[in-house]
This record gives structure tokens, C-alpha cells and sequence, in this order.
């Protein structure tokens, strides 16, 4: 089969919908192993599926509150207090979102206001921009290099607020996406410092922060004294637990700022559904050996694909954590984009451009390992077979 | 002694789940329906929710459908996305508070629109021609009133389409309490000539079955408005929790017999409310929804203590931007009269000169 797509269309689009016109390409094929997604292959482990149905049948007539159940958001604030040492009331500073998704727009809104600057490292998630694109926001760009795997440096964020006074706050996702670099504990120190000498607010993605590799470090920017008071911290369900479609998030924060997020998630969505609250709840207080298996498996996958790489000559950061790589696939001596659409025309192989997040990546590919590990090694087989057609 | 809780608060009326709708759920989750699905919904339900639209109100195009995380996802989505486009939006005086919440996120010229409360708060025609007529692009209205229930009938939308039509304006058209509308047939701004470009349609997936606490609402319109739609719903959220929705496709298949006994007994309700009220002197705004009545009693804080103490909770008009007065939802108990007696108790004339 030929592909339906050319290069000249796809290259008018970015972000997401990049990214949804290959999946639905992708979906024209048999056959098809998808690494393009962060959706995990695994299933929701039984017992949250079970405190969801037991949900239905005793919870439907809730009427949950904007900010989320009671009982969850007690659940979150020990969650965090746990795992990233952020001290919260579950009163006033939690608000339940319709997954990591729906916190990450109401994080921007509530901070941002309309017009304000937001200082991210490059290449980072599309959807940070869509929603600052939907405030109207200024994206202050700060460079990051694979040959440093893709390290942010406090000194470049510096060099970048000197420039644009309008910034107003500061994204560190860590693990990030798409690099899977971690932010050192020291640059995390570093960075907290320098937005409260600038008075900056700290949006703080923690959603990968269970997936740590090679004994990587994982520091909330809130669980440090100076962080505490300007950092608003999201996390979801949806890549610890398997929970993609039960859309469960959540944002914690300083209460001023989350009386805002709160506003925010009224008026955009106005609530999240009760059973999927009771089903993260299930999860959040459940057994968590879930999670350590789940990265277990994870780390041996990645191993597949850094291996593959290597062969092609791929070159990439170190991933230290989350669940994918991007890598520079120069190499190959055509465009991401172009190798892309030959994977899937020719070995049914999806995996993602790095255009999607912006021109200078248009050399790199994203590609996740969340497939069991025969079917990422047979996917790395036909992209072998894809790159040595390329480059003969 | 205890007091009962009585919430007639409620936006719609609610029901115990259905087993058939909460095993709709657990099959889907069975067989691992756990993870991201379209962006615009599950193919099962988009498909359920343009029959039943296209059944509500025949028109000579099937609408795009796309679900979302309940109704007033669908506001945001609608308002922002269509409004921007537009430059702007003119909004009824008296709406639910969820419309202003989604309006004033971002700055949107706004205008307001009239409204007056012999109308029960829907925006006249004068009004809405003048606002048109004024440069505004984008109307949205309730029909039903989410705090009256009086709805547009015939005549009115058609008006209304027209000045659409000439106006080549579009249109947002909050219809999700239509299904309560019960004393003629309730008339969809999307049956008249043209409105299938120019409407936007929203609402509540079955409402009243009990999936009020899953939020699934939805939007349907044409092609390209759904398009422009379907990128922010992703940005937003990605799509809309994978149980809610097949929930709400199990719902479908008990909707009609049940949603005909629920109205039944809402209007039974209903008229017996009003019945009482007018009975015993307390002023109501007559409405096409079953599902609600607005009250205006003599003193609001009076009346609501008064409710309060007595275990009802109810809805203050001023969240609406209609100081003043009260919104009673109709429930399938006799909760409704039992409010209005303590009402017309608590805030009747008082005889006798007080000092």
C-alpha cells in the first residue's frame, strides 16, 4: 500500500494534530506496531477497576465538587507528601483535573493570565504552547542540545529572563517530555533560586516521576522551602497506573494560586467524573507494586530501542527517566517526517517526528516503548530495514 | 429530631444508575477500555447522540457530534473557540453562571442581552435583532432557560434563525434541559432552514438516568465548526473518561422508556408546584421544563434560611444574574410542594403590625 499523505501537507501541520494525521494513517494499515503514543500497553491493574465498579453502583448519585471528592484529595495530598515531599492541605490546595491534560491548561490559565511570558526548555510538550497560544502567552524559549541530553541549563534561563522581562513563570517537566531527561537536583536548587530572586512561578510536570532510570534523581521544585510558596505541581493516573482513558489529574499548589485553578477548572470543565475519582482513589491508596513492575519492564524496553538506535546511529541524550526517546536520526540523510511516513507506508512502524515540537527538531524522532518487548524489537527490526533502504 | 436533606439544586433531575447502564461500563472496562479513545468520543456513542439528535430535530444534514467532558466543557469549548472566531459573543442577561465563567477566561467582547422576567428571562426578539444588528456574530442562548425553563417556541426560533440567516451569524444553543419540555413540542433552533452551518447545539447525554456525576455532555454541529472544535477538546483534555462514555451508550438503550415515565411524574410535579404556589400567593415564572420552577419570594435571605432550616437546598437566582428570585428543581417526590409551603410560610406578609 502507498500512503495517502505527502510530505507538502503534513509539513503544514504541528503538534497533536501532526501527530493524530499519522495515526490515522497508521489506522489504514494492518499490522501496525504503534510507538508514537504515551499510552501504556498495560492493563489498569483489577483492583481499580473494581473500585470503580463498585463506584457505579454506590457513587453515581455524588454530586463531586469542582475541586474533586474529599476523599481523594486527601488521597493526592498524601501522595505527594510521599513521593515528592510537597506539604499541602487537601482543602484548599488540590484540585482534581480531567487527567495531567486538563491540569496542564488550567495550570497555564491560572498563572499566565493572558499576555504573560512562559519560560520552557526546547523541545517541550505541544500542548504547553496550545494552551499558551489560548492565553495568548509568550513562549520564552531556552535551548537545550542532545550532546547534553537536553539538560536545562539555570545559567541559559538566566541569560533568557534577562531578555524577556514579560516572564512570568518558569515549566520544568521532569521526567521531560519528549527528551526523558531528568533535572538534576542541583539545576532544580538552582532554578527554584532564580525564580524566587525573579519572582517567577514554577509550573512543575512531575507526571513521569515513578519512571526513573540508571538511579536518576527526581526533586519536586515545591518540596524546597524557597519553592513551596510559587509552585503549582501536576501529576496524573494516567502513566503510573495504566489510566489514559479515566482521565484523573490532578494540580497542587500554594492555596492562592490553586483558588485560581480552581476558578479556572469551573469554568472550563466544571468536574471530574466521580467514578473515575473513585477509581484513582483505588489506585492512589491501593497496592503500588503495580508501578515497580511497570518501570521494571519499562527499563528492559528501553534497552531495546537505545540498542537499535546505537545500530542505526541514532543519536540521543541520556533517557534517564519516562516512557520514550528522542533521538537525532540525521543519520539517515532524510527528513524525521519523511522517515516516519516510510516506516508506516513501508514496515507498518509508527513512531513520532520531532517537527511535531517544533522546526529545529525536524531531525529527531520520539519514539515510546510502551509495547511488549517482542513487539519492540520487532518494530526496531523493520525500522532497521525502513533506515538501510533510506540510506542505500 | 433529623432533618431530611431535600437538594432541589440540581441543574438536572437525577435517578438511581441503571444496572443496565452501570454494566454497560463494566463490559467496556472488561474488555480494556481503559485507555485514550478519539478525541470526539467512542464511535458507538457519537453515532447514538446524532440519532438522537437528528430524531429531536430533523434537518437536511446530520450533525458532527463530538462528546465532552460534561456540559460545561461544552460551553468553554463553544464559547471560546466559535466565540473568538467571531470576535465576540452576546450572551443572555440571565444564564447559567457557567456560560460567564467560560466568557470571561480569556477577554471576549461581550454583550449582553436583555432580558426581562414577564419573558422568563429568554432574550427577546427585539434584543437579540438589536445585538445582531449591533455587530455581534455569535448568540448564545438557552432554551430552555436554565433558570426558568421557558423555552422559545416555534415563531421565536424560527425568528431567531432568521436573524441568523441575515445576519450570517452563528449560533451556540444550550438545549439541554429540551428533553423536560413537556406541555408542547419542544422547537430546536437546528429544524429551521440554514441553521445546520450556523447552529452549534449543546447539552446533557441523557440527562436524568443518573449519569449526571460522569459528565458527558456534547456539541454537534457542522463539519468545520466541529473541527476547529475537536483540536481545543484535545488540548483540553484529551478526550472524554472511556467508562463515562460507554456508560452513557448503555444509557441510550433505557433512555426513552424511562425518560417518558421520568417526565410523566416531573410534570405531575410540576403542575402540583404550581398549583400550591399560586394557591398560597407565592409568585412563580412559568416555564415549559418540568424539570425546574422559579420562585420569587418577598425576601431571598428569608426564604433561604427559612429552606435551609426546613433541609432544602436550593438555587439563588442571583448565581444566574436574576436577583431575587429562587430556582426549585422538581423532583419525582413531592419535595417540590413541600418547599413551596415553607416558602410561602416563611416569606408571607406579615399580619397583625409587627413591632
Amino acid at each position: 500500500m502507498t500512503t495517502s499523505l505527502r510530505i507538502e501537507d503534513l509539513s503544514q501541520l504541528r503538534g497533536m494534530r501532526l501527530t493524530y494525521a499519522l495515526m490515522a494513517e497508521a489506522r489504514r494499515y494492518g499490522n501496525v506496531i504503534a510507538l508514537g503514543r504515551g499510552d501504556p500497553d498495560f492493563d489498569t491493574p483489577p483492583h481499580i477497576v473494581e473500585a470503580a465498579r463498585d463506584a457505579m453502583i454506590h457513587a453515581s448519585g455524588e454530586r463531586p465538587p469542582v475541586e474533586g471528592l474529599p476523599a481523594l484529595r486527601l488521597a493526592i495530598a498524601e501522595r505527594v507528601r510521599r513521593y515528592n515531599g510537597i506539604e499541602v492541605d487537601p482543602d484548599r490546595e488540590v484540585v482534581v483535573t480531567n487527567g495531567g491534560q486538563e491540569a496542564i491548561f488550567l495550570m497555564v490559565i491560572a498563572v499566565l493570565g493572558e499576555g504573560g511570558g512562559l519560560v520552557v526548555s526546547d523541545p517541550n510538550y505541544s500542548t504547553y504552547l496550545d494552551a499558551l497560544h489560548f492565553m495568548r502567552g509568550e513562549r520564552i524559549a531556552v535551548s537545550t542540545f542532545v550532546w547534553e541530553s537536553f539538560r536545562i541549563d539555570p545559567e541559559r534561563v538566566r541569560a533568557a529572563l534577562e531578555a524577556h522581562p514579560s516572564a512570568r513563570a518558569l515549566l520544568l517537566v521532569s521526567p521531560g517530555n519528549p527528551t526523558a531527561s531528568v533535572v538534576a537536583p542541583d539545576d532544580v536548587r538552582a532554578l527554584v533560586a532564580l525564580a524566587a530572586e525573579r519572582g517567577l512561578t514554577i509550573l512543575a510536570d512531575d507526571i513521569y516521576d515513578r519512571f526513573l532510570y540508571d538511579g536518576a534523581e527526581h526533586l519536586s521544585p515545591a518540596s524546597l522551602p524557597d519553592g513551596a510558596p510559587r509552585t503549582l505541581t501536576l501529576n496524573a493516573l494516567s502513566k503510573a497506573f495504566a489510566m489514559t482513558g479515566w482521565r484523573v489529574g490532578w494540580v497542587v499548589g500554594p492555596a492562592e494560586l490553586m483558588a485560581r485553578v480552581r476558578e479556572a477548572k469551573a469554568a472550563v470543565t466544571g468536574g471530574t467524573s466521580v467514578v473515575s475519582q473513585y477509581a484513582a482513589l483505588a489506585a492512589l491508596t491501593g497496592p503500588q507494586d503495580s508501578v515497580d513492575e511497570m518501570r521494571a519492564v519499562l527499563a528492559r524496553r528501553r534497552k531495546i530501542v537505545t540498542e537499535a538506535f546505537d545500530e542505526m546511529g541514532f543519536v540521543y541524550g541520556v533517557p534517564q527517566g519516562g516512557q520514550f526517546i528522542f533521538a537525532d536520526a540525521s543519520v539517515v540523510g532524510v527528513s524525521a517526517l519523511e522517515l516516519c511516513l516510510r516506516a508506516i507506508e513501508q514496515e507498518q512502524v509508527l513512531i513520532a517526528p520531532g517537527v511535531s515540537f517544533g522546526e529545529q527538531w525536524a531531525n529527531c524522532v520520539r519514539v515510546t516503548f510502551l509495547q511488549p518487548e517482542e513487539q519492540l524489537a520487532e518494530a526496531m527490526t523493520r525500522l532497521k530495514r525502513v533506515v538501510a533502504r533510506l540510506r542505500s | 429530631m433529623t432533618t431530611i436533606h431535600r437538594d432541589l439544586s440540581l441543574d438536572q433531575p437525577v435517578a438511581p444508575l441503571p444496572p443496565a447502564v452501570a454494566a454497560g461500563a463494566s463490559d467496556a472496562l472488561a474488555s480494556g477500555q481503559t485507555h485514550y479513545v478519539e478525541v470526539g468520543g467512542v464511535a458507538p456513542l457519537v453515532t447514538r447522540l446524532q440519532t438522537m439528535l437528528a430524531e429531536a430535530a430533523p434537518g437536511d444534514v446530520a450533525p458532527d457530534v463530538i462528546v465532552t467532558a460534561g456540559v460545561q466543557e461544552a460551553r468553554f469549548l463553544a464559547i471560546q473557540v466559535v466565540g473568538e472566531k467571531a470576535g465576540g459573543l452576546a450572551l443572555p442577561a440571565v444564564c447559567d453562571p457557567g456560560v460567564r465563567r467560560a466568557a470571561a477566561l480569556r477577554s471576549l467582547p461581550t454583550t449582553v442581552l436583555p432580558a426581562t422576567l414577564e419573558d422568563g428571562f429568554l432574550p427577546g426578539l427585539a434584543a437579540v435583532a438589536e445585538a445582531l444588528a449591533a455587530g455581534a456574530r455569535l448568540l448564545y442562548l438557552e432554551s430552555p432557560s436554565r433558570f426558568t425553563g421557558a423555552a422559545y417556541d416555534e415563531d421565536a426560533s424560527a425568528e431567531i434563525a432568521a436573524l441568523v440567516e441575515a445576519h450570517d451569524a452563528q449560533i451556540v444553543w444550550d438545549q439541554g434541559l429540551a428533553p423536560w419540555v413537556h406541555r408542547r413540542l419542544y422547537a430546536s433552533i437546528v429544524a429551521h432552514a440554514g441553521m445546520a452551518e450556523r447552529a452549534l447545539v449543546l447539552g446533557e447525554a441523557w440527562p436524568g438516568v443518573g449519569l449526571e456525576a460522569w459528565f458527558v455532555g456534547y456539541l454537534a454541529g457542522c463539519a468545520a465548526t466541529i473541527d476547529g472544535i475537536r483540536t481545543y477538546k484535545q488540548i483540553v483534555s484529551i478526550c472524554t473518561s472511556t467508562a463515562a462514555q460507554f456508560a452513557a451508550v448503555a444509557a441510550a438503550e433505557v433512555y426513552p422508556e424511562l425518560h417518558r415515565r421520568q417526565v410523566e411524574a416531573l410534570a405531575e410535579s410540576y403542575e402540583s408546584g404550581l398549583d400550591r404556589a399560586r394557591a398560597l400567593g407565592l409568585p412563580v415564572v412559568e416555564g415549559a421544563a418540568a424539570s425546574l420552577l422559579a420562585v420569587i419570594p418577598s425576601d431571598v435571605p428569608s426564604a433561604l434560611a427559612a429552606l435551609a432550616e426546613a433541609g432544602f437546598s436550593v438555587t439563588d437566582g442571583a448565581e444566574f444574574g436574576a436577583p431575587g428570585l429562587l430556582r426549585l428543581a422538581a423532583t419525582t417526590d413531592d419535595a417540590l410542594v413541600g418547599a413551596i409551603e415553607r416558602l410561602a410560610a416563611a416569606t408571607a406578609p406579615r399580619r397583625g403590625g409587627a413591632r
